[in-house]
């Protein structure tokens, strides 16, 4: 693989409708190497494809090709292709026409055209198929068409959106090893976009793992894999018992209450992190051998190996192993050290921390109104004078998303959601911050959502004297 | 489970009967040997005849030339419109959308009104007329909705990366619209065009309210219901009708091909319709141009009653043809069907001859609009009868020359009415009740009922109304209808046993039916007459006047008389006249007669309209 960036991009931003769709995007896609853009629908993907093909102009930030800026260039002048999510052939024209039609409006002498066309469908295995109706073909042929279409016009870059989204398994397994094979044949740069994680490893010299606009990881599918840069890459990779854990001091964590041995430092010490291990990478012993003590409470035979569910107290691990234990049965738990993956949380602190102004409150009376971005809440502390500005520490399962859709704070947008093993942990955004917030309800990424407040489980403390109050 | 079928088959059955029996009894009738409801035999005379009439052969190309030109037009700026439109997000597409469909829903007669509004405005600053301009203008004002509304959807149904994957092949955004998209709207734009054609070609509303005097083809026909509908109308109907039906059985054919065959040549055929339509706009323009630049020497515009000139059908003369041929001009004939109507038009358009009746050319010169004739140069003046001269409408004989003339009579079906028939009487025969028809237009039988009661209906007061009106009401419940044109049909087919018309047309029905009789009232009756006179905004006043005399020609009279069936004041032409018609005392009563008789002055707007309403509280309940 050459070393040279043929496409990068600095610093880009999009948004749409004062929503942010990319945010600060830095990448840079190397001649000749095969990289895959993965992230859940939503994420910016196919945005950021976009831009590269010059459909999309960024509200800001550069796109450079081959060191040159190339913001503002057409997609007509721009020696990158397209194949298009649900293909885009035209109906109009048969798979010859289609093919040709790039090298048409390059007004090309009609035998280089047949030669070229001709070149391309065997290499897409079309081969006499050139007189067909494009709405007669199956989705699979459908598809070779539109690469060809694209590859016949011999750009550097192909860009390929979700191609093979519309195509049943098989096929799409076929399919994969086809877009390998012609791009080691062509040696062309292939830009791929897709959510599917499986897709992404098979394929890819590169993966970048994309969320909420921005890049979450950029490396080989095994680095992806083995070394998830959080818990959202971990979670989105592969399958992955995501646990809360604390870093004692270097090499040592506390993960359900018992120490491992790791292989990482510099966490700092006594630190909560985020810990991730393989299903496959937990080694079932006896209950006296292992680290940890849990109880099987189902298996599922998988073909290769057994999936095994095991509680440990409150949270429920996933096992992939070659020998199972009965449902039932208690057994023991062992990781070596290099297979915890330790990184640090998504959210900075562990509770919600933020102040809160007190707007109305009787001396009689232990509830006061505080307000919140703009909502006046009621909090059962005991008295504060009107004025005081209060300092609130709210832990995780303080907050709960309202099941009849009247929260007090309205319209949460859900940025993450992760399963840690006996709760989900979700990062929540509103106006003016973040929340985190722990719930044994799922919710849907990149949704809002209504949320409430439980002031029972925080700790409020007054921030400014009882003179400042007095002055207001 | 049988039964029910059938039940199911039968109720299809009905429907269709309930659809298509108009359509078919039309088509019969095209092919009617007679002008009334009676069959008479088979004939393809009325297709002969109807390529043969100049008027409708205009008007029909004419409507074909705005049709295709705003079916065009439209297209292409539905087209465009619905392409921005598309682009637009959210609510402001919305809004957009919803407000390009309003001209839809708005009632036609609104858009018609506010369409001459306007153009009657501009044209006051611009110094236009309402013409085929702005007849065009209109037409393709309502018609782009429909383009819109039938190109969104392909729109919709289009894979919206097709024209992004035309760029990204190499096209600019414009060849990827030309290359790509248009073949994905082409259903849309073709259907477009050919729901704009048709809603042009059969409006009638709105062209009415902008044409001026650009005649159409629904507006002809409707000029002709003064008289009555052509059978030649059935044959232009029952033409169209199959020329659309075609069209429909040819596209619905193509569209079951092009899902049998490969789509790609779905795209060939929009190709083809499309350049078909092309060909056909130019070629229609062509002709048009062609026709308009052969005849650019001058322009005469005629305002006649419908069917009141002879027009070559029957070996008659065809004088409109005859005319520009002689001096090599243009005339743009166009047709009204009431004085009123006339009177009306006269505000806002210019015209070099109108024909109306005495009491309007009395009305028109108490107000200043006629021009005073230069009879030097209408030397067949001279043909006129005495008596027809100096009449009390154009006391000195300034501004008119009389065309046509005629009287009130009774018809009767001898075999169906009780006791003699000798004066309007007859009309309050007890004996009749449920089959007197009566004039269903206030002046004349206003007219009957003062002169009854003795009254000078030439000049009635609103006291003189009122009693007219009492007697009127007293007749009612002896009256089967009251009717114009109904008459023809109802006499004819023994319907009704009398009824009161004017003399030229009681001759038509009795041509009709054998049965029928006529009867001059003892006491008198109207004497009307229709004479040609030239506006004061007058174009071409010096060709008006040659048409004038042209009229005058003794042959061309006894063209106009044979076909008009009224009685001619030209005593040249009645002297050619055949013998039989001559002596008829229904159309050419005595000297005597007409002596018994009056005519209609010049009613005040104010005693006008209170004739309108009083006539309608007396006639209906």
């Amino acid at each position: 693989m050459e070393q040279k960036p043929i496409v990068s991009l600095r610093n880009i931003n999009v948004k749409f409708d004062g929503e942010v769709i990319l945010n600060n995007i830095d990448l840079d896609i190397m001649d000749k190497e095969f990289i895959t853009l993965l992230g859940p629908s939503g994420c910016g993907k196919t945005t950021t494809l976009r831009i590269i093909g010059g459909f999309l102009e960024p509200d800001s930030g550069d796109v450079f090709y081959e060191g040159k800026r190339i913001n503002g260039t057409p997609p007509n002048k721009r020696n990158i292709n397209t194949v298009f999510q649900k293909y885009a052939l035209f109906p109009h024209l048969n798979v010859y026409e289609n093919v040709a039609f790039g090298l048409k409006l390059k007004k090309l002498p009609k035998e280089e055209i047949k030669a070229r066309v001709t070149k391309m469908l065997a290499i897409v295995d079309l081969k006499g198929y050139e007189k067909r109706a494009v709405s007669k073909l199956s989705g699979g042929q459908q598809q070779r068409v539109a690469i060809a279409r694209a590859l016949v016009c011999d750009p550097d870059v192909l860009l390929l959106d979700e191609p093979l989204g519309a195509l049943d398994l098989k096929l799409r397994k076929d399919m994969q090893i086809e877009l390998k094979r012609i791009q080691k044949m062509t040696r062309k740069t292939f830009v791929y976009v897709t959510h599917d994680q499986e897709e992404a490893l098979t394929m890819s010299d590169r993966v970048v793992v994309m969320n909420n606009g921005k890049i979450e990881q950029i490396g080989t599918p095994i680095d992806i894999y083995n070394e998830p840069a959080n818990a959202f890459v971990a979670d989105f990779i592969g399958e992955a018992n995501i646990l809360d854990g604390l870093m004692l001091k270097d090499y040592r964590v506390r993960i359900l209450g018992s120490d491992f041995k790791c292989v990482d430092k510099g966490f700092g010490e006594n630190t909560p992190v985020d810990i991730v291990i393989r299903p496959e990478d937990i080694e079932v012993t006896s209950p006296e051998e292992g680290t940890v003590v849990g109880d099987v409470t189902g298996v599922v035979f998988k073909g290769v190996h057994y999936e095994m569910e095991v509680k440990v107290g409150k949270c429920t691990l996933l096992i992939h192993s070659t020998v199972s234990s009965p449902a039932g049965s208690r057994i023991g738990m062992r990781v070596s050290p290099d297979n915890i993956h330790i990184m640090n949380k998504l959210f900075p602190t562990p509770y919600n921390e933020f102040t809160a102004e007190v707007v109305d409150s009787a001396e009689d009376s232990p509830v006061v109104t505080i307000s919140v971005e703009g909502k006046e809440l009621e909090l059962e502390n005991g008295y504060y004078p009107k004025g005081t500005i209060l300092s609130i520490q709210l832990p995780p399962d303080g907050l709960y998303v309202d099941g009849e859709g009247v929260g007090q704070l309205t319209d949460v947008f859900v940025e993450s959601v992760i399963w840690k093993g006996a709760h989900n942990e979700i990062i929540l955004e509103s106006d003016e911050r973040k929340w985190i917030m722990h719930s044994a309800q799922d919710e849907q990424v990149a949704t809002y959502v209504p949320i409430c407040f439980d002031f029972s489980k925080a700790v409020v403390t007054p921030v400014n004297t009882q003179e400042d109050a007095d002055e207001n | 489970m049988k039964k029910l079928f059938l039940g199911k088959k039968f109720y299809i059955g009905l429907i269709f009967l309930f659809l298509y029996a108009p359509i078919a009894v039309l088509i019969a009738y095209s092919f009617n040997d007679s002008k009334s409801s009676v069959w008479s035999g088979f004939t393809f005379d009325w297709y002969i005849k109807l390529f043969q009439d100049q008027a409708i052969m205009t008007a029909l190309g004419n409507t074909l030339l705005v049709a295709v030109l705003a079916a065009a037009f439209s297209t292409i700026l539905g087209t465009v419109a619905s392409l921005g439109m598309y682009n637009f997000k959210g609510a402001k597409r919305k809004i957009i959308q919803t407000l390009s469909n309003i001209p839809i829903i708005n009632p036609e007669i609104v858009t018609g009104m506010s369409l001459m509004l306007l153009f009657v405005f501009l044209g006051q600053i611009l110094h236009f007329e309402n013409g085929f301009v702005t007849l065009l203008l209109s037409h393709i004002g309502f018609c782009t909705p429909y383009v819109i509304l039938s190109v969104t959807p392909k729109l919709r149904q289009m894979d919206n990366h097709l024209f992004e994957a035309a760029q990204d092949l190499g096209c600019t955004q414009l060849q990827a619209f030309f290359q790509v998209v248009i073949h994905e709207l082409l259903p849309g734009i073709v259907s477009g065009f050919l729901i704009s054609f048709t809603y042009s070609l059969d409006d009638f509303i709105i062209s009415f309210f902008t044409s001026g005097k650009f005649q159409t083809l629904p507006i002809e026909i409707y000029t002709m219901l003064k008289k009555r509908v052509s059978p030649k109308i059935n044959a232009l109907s029952t033409i169209l009708f199959v020329v659309i039906f075609a069209v429909l059985i040819i596209t619905n054919i193509s569209g079951a091909n092009k899902n049998k065959n490969t789509k790609e040549n779905n795209g060939k055929n929009g190709k083809k319709m499309l350049c078909l339509a092309l060909a056909l706009i130019i070629l229609l323009g062509g002709l048009v141009g062609y026709s308009r630049c052969s005849n650019q020497t001058q322009v005469l515009n005629v305002f006649n009653w419908g069917e009141n000139i002879a027009n070559g059908e029957d070996g008659t003369l065809d004088v409109i043809a005859e005319f520009e041929k002689k001096y090599n001009v243009k005339v743009n004939y166009n047709e009204y069907e009431s004085n009123e109507e006339m009177y009306a038009k006269l505000q806002n358009e210019s015209y070099d001859i109108i024909i109306p009746s005495d009491y309007m050319i009395g009305k028109l010169i108490a107000e200043d609009m006629l021009l005073p004739l230069d009879f030097d140069n209408i030397p067949n003046y001279k043909n006129i009868a005495d008596e027809y001269k100096n009449l009390p409408y154009d006391p000195n004989n300034e501004y008119s020359v009389p065309y046509t003339w005629g009287v009130v009579a009774l018809c009767y079906n001898e075999n169906m009415v009780e006791g003699e028939v000798t004066g309007f009487d007859a009309l309050w025969n007890e004996a009749n009740k449920g089959q007197i028809l009566m004039f269903n237009n206030s002046r004349d039988a206003l007219a009957i009922a003062m002169q009854r009661l003795g009254l000078d209906p030439s000049n009635p007061t609103k006291a003189d109304i009122d009693k007219a009106c009492e007697l009127l009401k007293e007749q009612k419940p002896l009256v089967q209808n009251y009717v114009m044109d109904q008459v023809y049909d109802l006499m004819e087919c023994d319907q009704s046993a009398i009824a009161p018309y004017y003399a030229g047309d009681i001759y038509y029905m009795m041509d009709n039916n054998d049965s029928l009789n006529y009867c001059l009232p003892e006491e008198g009756t109207n004497f009307f007459v229709d004479a040609m006179c030239i506006p004061k905004n007058a174009e071409n006043p010096e060709l008006a006047e040659l048409f004038i005399n042209f009229m005058l020609e003794p042959e061309v009279g006894v063209s106009n008389s044979e076909y008009i069936g009224y009685a001619s004041p030209n005593k040249e032409t009645v002297a050619l006249l055949d013998e039989e018609i001559r002596n008829n005392q229904l159309i050419y009563p005595s000297k005597e007669y007409l002596d018994k008789c009056y005519m209609y002055s010049n009613t005040p707007a104010d005693i006008y309209n209170y004739m309108q309403e009083k006539f309608i509280e007396a006639s209906t309940n």
